[in-house]
Order: C-alpha cells, then structure tokens, then sequence
C-alpha cells in the first residue's frame, strides 16, 4: 500500500477523538475504585475488630502509609508511561517511596533481632496473607491494565511492571490491615509480603505486556485490510 | 523544526481530533515528510528497505493514540517519542529475523553428479512437454496444470476442482510418473 492511500484511510476513519484526562486525574480515578474495593476488602476479611488499636504504632502504619504511596506512585508512573513526550524521571517516582518502605521494614527486622535475638528472624509461613494480597490485587491490576491500554504502549514492560507494582503495594495494605499478625516477625512479613509483590509484579509483566498493543479499532483493520488484502507487507 | 511549523501540527492536530477530517488530511501529509526524515536517519538499524514501512507504522500509531495529545502540550515531543518507539520496534524486528534467517549465497553447483547440475540452464524441451501434458488424462492434467503451473496449494487446486487433496496428490504423482516416461521416450 502507498503511503497516500493510507493517509486517505485514515483520513477517512478520523472521528472525533476525546483527549485523554490528565495522568494525576485518571492516578485519582483509579485510586478511587481500587481504594474502595481495598476497603470493602478489608471490612470483609477482618476477623477483629481491634484493627484501629494499631493506630498507636507508628512503625505499622508508617509501614502501611509508605505502601499506600509505592502504590500510588507507581500507578502514576503506568499512566504516565502511555502518554508519548513526557520526560522519563518520572519513572524513579515509585522508588522513593519503595526505599522507605523497604528501609522500614529492613529496620522492624533489626528491631526484632535486637529484642529476640535470632528468634526475632525466624521466617513463620504466612498462605493466608499471600492469598489476601492475590486478592486485592486483582481489581487494582486489572483496572490499571484497562485504563493503560488506552494509551500508547511505549515501553510495554515497564508499563505493565508499575501496573503490578501498584496493585501488589495495594493488596499490601490489605493484607496487613486486615489480617493483624502480631506474633509474626518482620522478617515473616518481608519474606511473605516482598516475594508475593514480586510474584505478581513478574505475573503482570509476563502476561501484560501482551495486552499493550497499539490499539487500532477494528473498524480501521478491515478497512486496511479490504484495501491492500493484508495490514502487513506496506509498500510505497 | 521551525517553531511556526510545531504549532502548525498543533493547531491542525486540536482540529483533527475534534473531528476536521480535511485538517488531518493535511496533518498527516506534513507529518509524512518530517517522519521520513527522522526514521530515515535510523535506517542503520532498521535496514534502507523498511524506511517506509516504519513511516506508516509511526502514521498508524499516530492516529491509534490521538487521544493522548494533550492540546496544552508542545506537539514534536509527542510525535517523536511514538516515532522513536516504533523505529526500536522496527529494529528489533530486524535483529531477531536476522537471528532466523541465514542468508546463503547462490551456490553453482548444487550436487556433485554433473547430471544434476542445471544451473541457468534454458528449458529447450517445452513444447514436448505442453504436448506431453496434454495428452495425459482430464485429471492428471488438472492436476499438473493447477499444482504445477498455475502454483496452487493442494488446498485451493482442491477447491477449484472439487477434488480432495488426497486424490490430487495421487493423480500428481501419476502424471508426473506419465510425463517422464513420455519425455524420456522423445
């Protein structure tokens, strides 16, 4: 096919196209939902009431609040990543947040050890808060991958990697929320909460980027296709 | 890239998105020469031959995520970053065909028997072989001229003639047994 004559094609399949809402505005809509279902989550799996004792301990919830920002931020780093010509910096954003959460929770280790001594590092198992992370990182992936896939799949791995990384740090605060483990180690916690995360960051990555494809409507497909029998094989 | 031609593209790609067909008629014609040139710098690594295709690949892209221009945001930046994209993704595509495929040059002999050797060697025989196929039965015939001549796969000639693969590949092998031993005759 000719350039020109694509040119017509898509000339013709030109309808009128809404602009997409700002990064930080769609990073709010999709916090939206996934909080509320995060929330809803919480309310159901919370086997005590007791979960706003914790509210003393700073640690946890500076441990939760750091999650809650990892989250976030990556989730903005995805939404930016489908908008072509903004700047790349933006990608360290979920880092810093991620290094304070990681460092915190290096730190509730040392803690441990220093009060228990080795018993303070044994690793406990922890399935039931791999499952609730498995489950409240469904709604806030699968809507992130929505939303991504109507943007440009630039960098399809990165995209889908901050996608992962949003839904895992979410279903982290789900987890802890929900589940009070107050015997567990921190070490528990990082082994358990961290290898999950990375479990559903690789996940996301293997299967998501397969969903990030320049989103040509179908409509434009047969008309490419009528017009050269093949949307490949373009020549001018 | 001058600054009243950026804002050209900007103006005519505010325009095209709220529905003016004729203004990204005219979008895309400008944009196809600033493509060309931008992708013709990376045809080092996108091979001479696929320049083109990648200028329609970046104009494809362009009109799939039209949406994401945001109107209060300088349009080059925009453009070259989807040009960038697909230029890598074009140069990829090169480098693993590449790790396929063997290029192997053109040998002149093929097998050691000299008999075997025909290397440019004019068919001088066509008109006993035209005869030759003609006085095969319907169905050779068929067979020979739809899989033979005419390059069909056993699928379409089956199609064609209402036959099965099966029995075309059968009357295939006949006709060809037929013809040689007609040929060798002559």
């Amino acid at each position: 096919m000719k350039t020109n004559e694509l040119i017509e094609i898509l000339t013709d399949d030109a309808t009128p196209a809404r602009p997409l809402r700002a990064p930080w505005r769609r990073t709010a809509l999709w916090f939206a939902v996934s909080g509320g279902y995060a929330a809803a989550l919480i309310a159901i799996m919370s086997h005590d009431t007791t979960w706003f004792t914790r509210i003393s301990l700073s640690r946890f919830w500076l441990e939760q609040a750091t999650a809650l920002t990892t989250g976030v931020a990556a989730a903005a780093a995805a939404l930016l990543s489908v908008i072509p010509g903004r700047s790349s910096r933006w990608q360290i954003a979920p880092a810093i947040p991620l290094a304070l959460w990681l460092a915190i929770l290096a730190l509730g280790c040392l803690r441990d050890w220093d009060a228990r001594g080795a018993a303070g590092l044994v690793v406990g198992t922890d399935w039931p808060c791999t499952m609730a992370m498995l489950l409240g990182a469904f709604v806030p992936v699968a809507a992130m991958m929505v939303m991504v896939r109507r943007g440009a799949p630039l960098m399809p791995s990165a995209t889908a990697a901050f996608a992962g990384l949003a839904g895992a740090a979410l279903s982290s605060v789900v987890a802890c929320v929900s589940r009070p483990a107050p015997h567990a180690t921190t070490m528990t916690v990082v082994v358990w909460h961290l290898s999950t995360l990375l479990v559903l960051v690789f996940t996301t990555v293997l299967f998501g980027r397969h969903l990030l494809e320049w989103p040509l409507h179908p409509r434009l497909t047969a008309m490419l296709a009528k017009s050269s029998g093949s949307v490949n094989g373009r020549r001018q | 890239m001058p600054d009243a031609e950026s804002t050209d593209f900007r103006t005519l790609m505010i325009a095209a998105n709220s529905g003016d067909r004729e203004a990204y008629g005219r979008l895309l014609h400008m944009l196809t020469a600033v493509i060309r040139r931008v992708v013709s710098n990376d045809r080092y690594l996108i091979g001479s031959d696929a320049v083109e295709d990648v200028v329609q690949d970046v104009l494809l892209s362009v009109h799939a995520v039209r949406a994401t221009y945001d109107p209060d945001r300088p349009f080059m930046p925009w453009l070259l970053a989807i040009v960038r994209r697909r230029t890598i993704d074009a140069g990829r595509r090169r480098l693993r065909r590449g790790m396929r495929e063997l290029p192997l040059d053109e040998d002149a002999v093929t097998f050691p028997a000299s008999e075997a050797n025909t290397y440019r060697e004019e068919l001088s025989h066509t008109e006993e072989l035209r005869v030759a196929i003609n006085r095969l039965p319907r169905g050779q015939r068929e067979a020979i001229e739809l899989l033979k001549l005419r390059q069909m796969s056993l699928r379409e000639a089956a199609a064609a003639t209402g036959s099965t693969v099966g029995a075309l590949k059968v009357a295939t092998h006949r006709a060809m047994t037929s013809l040689r031993a007609m040929l060798k005759k002559t």
